[in-house]
């Protein structure tokens, strides 16, 4: 663990979708700084939990804290009381999100993509904007498709500037919904070196990913996942060599071969 | 002077000066209810994918009156029923302009629902986890998206409101079928008189595609989708 600072904290969280009870009580805590990394077989529940962090899904029941904050979400009375709306977009614009399908606004350009946010939310000044996406841009490695549209690049581009996108709000955290699989296999990797260089940088991930490579190498903190409950976690050097837990193991066994 | 004696050019230049001015009311009633109706449309599709469920409501009942009952009992009833009943009394052009436009809101509600709808969900969920407000996100991501492929669907129902203004003519409003039955009536030369409306009607439509297809070229080579 890389700092005690606890900056989100999940308690008891449950989310049912109609009858399909999908998440069934996750208690998570992720540090500052810390990269969790996500694993689990699909329909277990890892995308809907990252989802609920920034709730792009409303938690059934329990709570999501960051930075000591609750997120979305008031108790009162022993209830849960949804915020206003101005206070939940302040909150979700602390929490960058990267999707699987990049979800770049196809009718702006790269850079504006990365403008739209900043001016409309931040409304921080066009110049002061434009200076950081250029930077961003940079860092991502697309200096030279600044005026470019999404259609045009090729999806692990799409995904960067979708990196960059997120970065422009200068997030606490960063939250990676299977952010390789909708990529061509030869791809992935220019995406997986961009969320390395984030990991360099201190930046606090909590990644959802079938890459074990990945999980391997840069996760602070490896999360097993199945049937919606949390099956066992810990850094990843005991997890891919020592799981604690047959399931665990049965599915690492499928993923590894 | 006999009209009975002039030939078919002759007759023409006589009653087309009174068919254009016909005409221009049938186009005033085209742009001005096609005005109205695309943005009381625009706020009626807003209403109808509220996530507040009275506003949804309103919509949809809305859309199930104007779409349910005929156009020209709507125009009947704003015109002879609306006096008595809310001692409103409107002339003949106004209340067809009611009329058409709200009738046409009713249309253009649910070409304006389907444009958003195709909007894949990802572009919500993107701008909403940047922090970005729903209407803001709305107006600037989602909206934006629509234009191009909503543009086919908008002419094909202003086409149909052009058309529908004929309707007017029942109360007694002189627009180009006004005019032309009337002319008709008079000379007992139909055919020259309905030949002539049917290609200013006609006009009308294909001025309306060729504006559209100029928009539709010019917002496909701006880029992007």
């Amino acid at each position: 663990m890389k700092n005690s600072t606890v900056i989100m904290e999940i308690a008891n969280l449950h989310k049912s979708f109609g009858q399909n009870h999908v998440l069934k009580g996750i208690d998570l805590s992720v540090h500052q700084g810390e990269v969790v990394v996500v694993i689990g077989p699909s329909g277990s529940g890892k995308s809907t939990l990252l989802r609920c962090v920034n709730y792009l899904e409303t938690p059934t029941q329990g709570t999501i804290a960051f930075q000591g904050e609750m997120i979305g979400a008031n108790l009162v009375d022993n209830k849960l009381k949804p915020v206003a709306e101005k206070i939940l977009n302040e909150q979700r614009a602390k929490i960058g999100m990267v999707f699987q399908q990049f979800n770049l606004f196809p009718h702006l350009t790269v850079i504006q993509n990365l403008l739209e946010a900043p001016l409309q939310v931040k409304r921080i000044a066009r110049e002061e904007a434009r200076a950081l996406a250029l930077k961003l841009l940079e860092r991502v490695g697309l200096s030279d498709k600044v005026n470019a549209y999404p259609k045009s690049l090729s999806g692990g581009q799409q995904q960067r500037v979708a990196i960059a996108r997120a970065l422009a709000m200068n997030p606490q955290m960063m939250l990676f919904d299977e952010a390789t699989s909708a990529l061509d296999p030869e791809l992935v990797g220019e995406v997986l070196k961009v969320m390395k260089d984030l990991v360099k940088e201190g930046m606090t991930m909590m990644v959802v990913t079938h890459e074990m490579g990945f999980a391997r190498e840069v996760a602070d903190r490896v999360v097993f996942m199945d049937g919606g409950r949390i099956i066992e976690q810990g850094p990843p050097s005991e997890i891919f060599k020592n799981p604690k837990e047959a399931r665990t193991n049965e599915f690492l066994k499928v993923v590894l071969n | 002077m006999d009209t009975a004696e002039l030939n078919f050019w002759q007759f023409s230049m006589q009653i087309i000066p009174r068919l254009v001015v016909g005409m221009k009311i049938t186009l005033e009633l085209t742009v001005i209810s096609g005005f109205f109706g695309l943005l009381l449309g625009m706020f009626g599709a807003l209403f109808r994918i509220s996530p507040f469920k009275p506003l949804r409501m309103l919509a949809t009942v809305y859309i199930t009156l104007f779409r349910g009952t005929p156009l020209l009992l709507q125009i009947l009833f704003i015109y002879f029923a609306l006096p008595p009943l809310l001692d409103l009394r409107l002339d003949a052009f106004p209340a067809g302009v009611l009329a058409l436009s709200l009738n046409a809101a009713a249309y253009f509600t649910e070409i304006f629902r389907a444009g958003i709808e195709s909007i894949p969900k990802g572009q919500m969920e993107a701008a909403r986890a940047l922090g970005i407000s729903y209407r803001t996100a709305m107006r600037r991501v989602i909206i934006p998206q629509t234009y191009k492929r909503l543009i086919p669907p908008i002419v094909n129902e202003l086409a149909a409101l052009s058309k529908d203004t004929s309707l007017v003519s029942v109360v007694a409003l002189s627009e180009l079928l006004y005019v032309t039955q009337r002319i008709g009536a008079t000379y007992l030369r139909p055919w020259e008189v309905y030949f002539w409306a049917a290609l200013g009607y006609l006009f009308v439509v294909v001025l309306l595609t060729f504006v559209a297809s100029t928009l539709e070229t010019r917002l496909s080579t701006k880029g992007g989708h």
